[in-house]
């Protein structure tokens, strides 16, 4: 089959490897009809996530039909259209259990890798380094889906791919940040990074009902369709104004309710600290730029709620630990528990809550993921987001 | 969900540790001095200070300089301390070519001869005392801990069955079963030797605890202990298994002793938790090879279930 290998860092290329096969009795393999570029690939791509190895196959975005099944799998069948959510979870760990399905204690199978990293080891997710486990991802023709009889949703073919595709990670990941959040009537929610989880999380901070949604980023095509199309009620340009100063100025000098980090460890900013930075991750005397996650700590009000989606991989600097803990801040984090989200969020979508499919900027074959990697990464064209079809 | 207590440190750093400590010190102060002043030293150990010989006293205060910050780092460890070992052969190489050189003060070179000589024979007593220390640790028990989300009767169960135990184990191939208290386990290295050894069941708590040790006269004395809690909140079982090597012939066992190191343990119990929660053992593209594998299908054909050889 073809797929989109990580060749090393800023090389992605379509290659010809093995089928996949099944190699537990709780897997799937999938058809894949429709995956998606998804920011966090673009860490990959930049070489930041460390245990990443020459020939993995990227992409935790994935949907399409059910080729074959392992005995053990009972409430799929062949023929089945499913989405994929990208956390690998066993539905039978006291995680699974407590529906935090990203923190499955029994899909990483590299989990000593990652307990030297980070003390204990998150669930394994497609496509996304061996320390998180070695699974091949699904940008390609095929993938093996380990238990299958636990993540995939079935859906109906009166939807299309592109309205139920981003159930497999974005659209539960921004519906997730706006959950933490706690979201009152009146609230007020600021959203750092207007890319694709940052829509989401703006659409779904109106869905839980904030009265004001204040996005951020630098780019105009960006805050245009926060505005227009998620629903954010103002926006502001981190290259034209102070964020801080803008924030106090739109909540009375209260800061927002709650700040949702949805940028992550690859920060852009300006100034002395975007070079220190820069410099520091250069050096790797830092893994990760929190460039975004300091802002969203010091803006937020007392007592308020920082939501962080956006994927951090290991250390931050200049943390500022002194806001968090003297102004009874709540730090809220975590990859996306999808399996929990996706029934619910499907339901949404059916019900016409939500359309997903306005981030869509790119429909790519699956030939030209390199292409779609290059333009996403310089958001180039105006790109917000990529799909690519393998056929 | 794991936690892993090694009882390393303290108890076997002792003397030999302030030793390795003082070499360390000694090590830096002389490479401060070899390259903050090389002329001084020159003339006291007698040499001619050229350039050639400041140049050469500078190289040697690096060496020095990182080999003390080495052993301070770690005072416990063998290699720095053996790397002091082979700088004093070189610093008396080069005072034995100094000693024939015309311009070079013969006494004082002797003298400081007789000092290197001194030194090295501490580094020695020192090094091979840090050596037996580790060899020493790598017998002490291996013990960690998992919780599985099952009742301890159950988990118990499982474990009293050791024909189960290769289907977790990784470096186990086969345990066959004598009688209700003896078995034979077959033990393979990383190498591919295979070991093979009889064990008897010493404890028999269903339910609680289950110990075994590997019989009079085997290759080697291993004992294995492992307890089943039943884990607060209706979370299972917390397993814990301890497990203790006596004296035996030090080759055999420091190859055992690597097998069954924590880090296989932490593997080994994980790949149980699976069993017992999921059912089988699980598999991702890559680590269904033994060796590195980039996280794409194999070409190999797999059978499921079943690891690799590469």
């Amino acid at each position: 089959m073809r797929a989109t290998c990580w060749m090393g860092k800023k090389d992605v290329r379509v290659e010809r490897v093995p089928d996949p096969k099944i190699l537990n009795q709780r897997d799937a393999i999938v058809r894949v009809t429709s995956t998606a570029i998804c920011g966090s690939d673009l860490h990959l791509f930049n070489g930041l996530i460390p245990t990443m190895e020459r020939g993995d196959i990227l992409g935790h975005e994935f949907m399409g039909e059910v080729m074959e099944l392992g005995r053990a799998v009972n409430n799929l069948a062949v023929g089945d259209r499913v989405v994929v959510p990208f956390p690998i979870a066993c539905g039978a760990c006291s995680m699974c259990q407590s529906q935090l399905f990203a923190c499955c204690e029994n899909s990483n199978p590299n989990a000593w890798i990652a307990e030297k990293v980070m003390g204990h080891s998150p669930a394994g997710l497609f496509g996304y380094s061996h320390m998180l486990g070695g699974f091949a991802g699904g940008q390609a023709e095929y993938v093996r889906v380990p238990f299958a009889d636990v993540g995939p949703l079935k859906v109906h073919a009166g939807l299309t791919d592109e309205q139920v595709l981003f159930l497999s990670d974005i659209l539960p990941t921004g519906y997730m940040g706006a959950e933490m959040c706690d979201i009152k009537p009146g609230h007020v929610v600021a959203v750092w990074g207007c890319g694709p989880v940052g829509q989401f999380a703006i659409a779904s901070a109106r869905m839980l009902g904030a009265e004001r949604i204040i996005a951020i980023d630098r780019f105009p095509y960006r805050l245009r369709m926060a505005s227009e199309r998620a629903g954010a009620t103002d926006v502001i340009n981190y290259e034209e104004r102070d964020v801080l100063d803008a924030l106090l100025e739109l909540t009375g000098g209260r800061g927002p309710d709650a700040c949702i980090d949805a940028v992550g460890m690859e920060a852009h900013g300006h100034g002395v600290q975007y070079a220190y930075d820069r410099a520091k991750q250069a050096a790797m005397l830092e893994s990760d730029r929190p460039l975004a996650l300091r802002e969203a700590v010091r803006a937020c009000r007392n007592g308020g709620v920082v939501s962080v989606i956006g994927v951090y991989g290991g250390f931050i600097d200049k943390f500022p630990m002194g806001s968090v803990m003297n102004r009874g801040l709540t730090l809220r984090a975590g990859q996306c528990h999808v399996q929990r989200y996706m029934r619910p969020l499907l339901e949404r979508i059916e019900r016409g809550d939500i359309d997903p499919t306005f981030i869509v900027t790119h429909r790519l074959s699956l030939s030209d993921a390199a292409q779609g990697y290059d333009t996403f990464l310089r958001k180039q064209d105006e790109c917000m987001k990529v799909i690519l079809k393998p056929n | 969900m794991q936690t892993q207590t090694t009882q390393h440190g303290r108890s076997h750093e002792g003397d030999g540790a302030t030793m390795a400590r003082g070499l360390g010190w000694f090590s830096l102060g002389l490479g401060i001095a070899e390259i903050g002043a090389p002329r001084a030293l020159a003339r006291l150990i007698g040499v001619d200070d050229d350039s050639r010989t400041r140049a050469t006293m500078r190289v040697l205060g690096a060496r020095e300089i990182a080999n003390g910050v080495g052993i301070l780092a770690r005072p416990q460890r063998p290699g720095p301390l053996w790397t002091r070992v082979l700088g004093d052969v070189i610093d008396l190489g080069l005072l034995g070519w100094a000693l024939q050189k015309r311009r070079s003060h013969t006494e004082r070179v002797a003298a400081a001869i007789v000092s290197v000589v001194g030194v090295t024979a501490l580094d020695v007593i020192v090094s091979r005392h840090a050596q037996r220390a580790r060899a020493a640790a790598s017998n002490e028990p291996v013990t960690r801990s998992i919780t599985v989300n099952r009742a301890p009767e159950e988990v118990y169960a499982f474990w009293r069955n050791f024909q189960n135990v290769p289907l977790f184990m990784q470096r186990v191939d086969a345990v066959r079963v004598i009688d209700g208290q003896r078995s034979q386990w077959t033990v393979r290295a990383r190498n591919g030797k295979t070991f093979a050894w009889d064990v008897e069941v010493v404890d028999d708590s269903p339910g609680e605890r289950l110990a075994w040790r590997t019989i009079e006269g085997s290759m080697i004395d291993q004992r294995v202990g492992v307890t089943f809690h039943r884990a607060p909140g209706g979370r299972g079982t917390e397993l814990k298994v301890d497990m203790r090597f006596g004296p035996g012939e030090s080759d055999v066992l420091g190859a055992v002793a690597k097998i069954f190191a924590g880090p296989q343990m932490a593997v080994d119990l994980l790949r149980f938790k699976q069993l017992a929660e999921t059912g089988e053992i699980v598999y991702s593209d890559a680590s269904v090879h033994v060796g590195p594998h980039a996280a794409q299908p194999s070409r190999d054909t797999v059978t499921a279930g079943t690891e690799v050889a590469s």
